[in-house]
């Protein structure tokens, strides 16, 4: 029994660290700031979607003995296997090296030294990590580092109650005319960057490596639903530090160091420190996850022996991919891309696909031959095609928009 | 497949034109941002002689500052739906001043902070009620 | 694998191909059927390989990886090596005994070896 409380536990650390990440932080830091309460729909919604995601790929990991990414390839053939993984191809190149940018920058915020001189040595750690690493040590050591986020309420508490207008915008929310476009834009990439496909090919892979089975369906829910709901709590407590800290100033977040200000506001130097470490905590757990997430996707989907847990020469094609996928990524953020534009647009682009990468959950998961009496309730296929109607919207006005609001 | 493709565009195309009276002119957003870059480098100044800030953290902070400002000063009467004659020359000048204290602020005990901090606020809200029209 | 079992195209193509010692080698990418004497049409083999993928996306790019590889990897498994059908199809033999088994050695060989910590031995 409390072996299950461990796994538990562990669970809701690694769906935390999944959850938060330089795509979270950047976009609720903006909307807090710009907009005050008035994006934390958006998140709540975004939060809802993507426990429903993680449940189902672990329940289809747990119970099918297979992964999402191998189950796309043999439900809908190798032609169809192409689309979401080019599109994940795409957006994780982007997201890995804007995660990347993202620890160099909390390094710099630390030393006081250019970001750039960091991010190759970032790029390197976290090649090693991955490549020795075990798989606990990747899932747990930046969720537990991750913790820090909490000092993020501890703050809000110091700084003491939102003004009652300030509250109101949460229903209200006060927008200018002619901020409409960027106020939508937010609101696109915040769901582009919390319902991150990347999370959900890990997540399953992660399901694999520790052999999930029927009885592991308990950690699977709990897991999904508090791991997600507290990520979503930090996201939410960092659009509330902006609108409290950020907007009253005039200061729109748009770039890292701006939302770490709030922090300093509420507990001093200790408080910048505390953002800046849980910067580096949460954008390296994003990064290990979405290197791993991508090859594991190319590997299952091609049927290469992969895990975490096995030496490069055991999974070698595996471990050439990951090594070439972070070459790549470690390119994008090697050209003068400012490491938020960049979180930005990969957050936009996801939100482009996420059509594609959603929509064979609507069929593997109602499959009876992976699943058996396990497939999905009628209310989950309601959701889900809500979720993927959602998608569709944000996935056509989310180009325009950036476009408009000279993102 | 390809049908469906060009519905998709149609209607990103579509939301583009709709979307057109919800949004800014270039220089509107353009000036919004200098602003609030400008107010973000007059926060990090006062946290700093505060007290509330370490070194480190500050210059890490300017360095951002610096980089979302590059090259954007010169261009500031060009854009489009830019103020004419004496108000831009005025968002000019305040630009200018403002600039300095971006890329040499004063985050030691010894120098006037006090007259950065001053510039950066002034620019800050001058772009941004330029900004809103 | 019991006689009376039928097995659908589904169960073949785009499956895992796992070997006895447990390792994962790939995944069909089509499968070739023989006539044989007496009108029978009968699985021949399973076929993997950068040119029978890109038939299955469109024909002109499997023209094209015909040129690039000129059939270098495309390699077969007669259906006789199957063992038997499950969530993977299970193969008779160890991987170093099908020539896309081998695929992985010769990059740890090759390549990982050159990297440091790759456990290469």
């Amino acid at each position: 029994m409390s072996r299950q409380w461990l796994q538990i536990a562990l669970g809701i650390l690694t769906a935390i660290g999944g959850f938060v990440d330089v795509g979270a932080v950047t976009t609720a830091g903006e909307a807090g700031a710009q907009f005050g309460l008035g994006l934390i729909w958006a998140m709540v919604l975004g939060t809802l979607a993507i426990m429903l995601l993680v449940e189902m790929s672990g329940r289809f990991a747990a119970i099918s003995k297979k992964t999402y990414a191998g189950a796309i390839r043999e439900r809908f053939g190798f032609k169809f296997y192409l689309l979401p993984l080019s599109a994940a191809l795409a957006a994780n190149s982007m997201l890995l090296a804007a995660e990347m940018g993202g620890v160099s920058i909390a390094v710099s915020l630390f030393t006081g030294g250019p970001w750039r001189r960091y991010y190759p040595l970032v790029a390197l750690l976290v090649w090693l990590m991955i490549w020795r690493g075990p798989f606990k040590l990747i899932e747990n050591a930046p969720s537990l580092m991750g913790l820090v986020t909490f000092s993020f309420w501890v703050a809000i508490f110091l700084l003491g109650v939102p003004s009652p207008e300030l509250v109101s915008t949460m229903w209200r929310p006060r927008v200018e005319p002619g901020q409409m476009a960027g106020y939508l834009y937010i609101a696109a990439a915040m769901l582009g960057a919390v319902i991150s496909p990347y999370l959900v090919v890990f997540y399953s892979s992660g399901a694999r490596e520790e052999r999930w089975t029927r009885r592991s369906l308990v950690v699977n829910r709990a897991s999904a639903v508090v791991g997600m709901g507290f990520g979503s709590l930090i996201g939410i407590a960092l659009i509330i530090l902006s609108a409290l800290v950020l907007g009253p100033q005039g200061v729109g977040a748009n770039t890292l160091a701006e939302v770490g200000l709030s922090m300093a506001r509420a507990m001093g130097p200790l408080g910048s420190l505390l953002f800046a470490t849980a910067l580096f905590t949460t954008c390296l757990g994003a990064a290990l996850e979405i290197v791993l997430a991508m090859s594991y996707n190319i590997s299952q989907g091609f049927g290469w022996e992969w895990g975490e847990e096995k030496l490069p020469a055991e999974a070698p094609r595996f471990n050439l991919v990951l090594t070439l996928f972070l070459l790549l990524a470690f390119g994008i953020g090697w050209l003068n891309i400012d490491p938020i534009q960049l979180t930005l647009y990969a957050s936009t682009f996801t939100a482009l696909v996420l059509p594609v990468a959603l929509f064979p959950f609507l069929v593997i998961m109602n499959d009876r031959r992976y699943l058996g009496q396990l497939t999905n309730r009628p209310w989950m296929n309601v959701a889900l095609v809500g979720i993927l109607l959602m998608a569709f919207v944000v996935a056509v006005v989310s180009i325009p928009l950036m476009v408009l609001s000279g993102g | 497949m390809r049908r469906a493709l060009s519905v998709v565009s149609l209607l990103m195309l579509s939301v583009a034109l709709a979307s057109c009276q919800f949004s800014q002119s270039e220089f509107a957003s353009q000036a919004g941002k200098i602003g609030s870059e400008f107010a973000a480098a007059a926060t990090t100044l006062r946290y700093v002689h505060e007290g509330r800030l370490l070194r480190g953290y500050a210059d890490s902070s300017f360095q951002s500052y610096r980089s979302m400002l590059e090259g954007l000063g010169p261009q500031i009467p060009r854009m489009n739906g830019a103020p004419k004659g004496k108000r831009v020359e005025r968002l000019v000048r305040l630009y200018r001043r403002a600039e300095k204290a971006v890329t040499h602020p004063c985050l030691d005990p010894g120098c006037d902070w006090r007259s950065q901090l001053r510039a950066l606020n002034e620019a800050s809200h001058a772009f941004q009620r330029a900004s809103q029209g | 694998m019991s006689e009376s079992e039928m097995l659908s195209m589904r169960d073949l193509m785009d499956n895992q191909l796992e070997t006895a010692d447990g390792r994962m080698i790939g995944r069909v990418a089509d499968v070739e059927a023989e006539w044989r004497d007496g009108g029978e049409l009968v699985l021949a083999n399973l076929v993997t390989g950068p040119q029978a993928l890109a038939g299955r996306v469109a024909h002109w790019l499997e023209v094209v990886m015909r040129f690039v590889f000129r059939g270098r990897f495309e390699r077969t498994i007669p259906t006789s090596e199957i063992e038997g059908i499950g969530p993977t199809i299970k193969l008779r033999g160890r991987a170093e005994e099908y020539l896309v088994g081998q695929s992985d050695r010769w990059i740890a060989r090759h390549i990982l070896r050159y990297i440091p910590w790759s456990g290469y031995w």
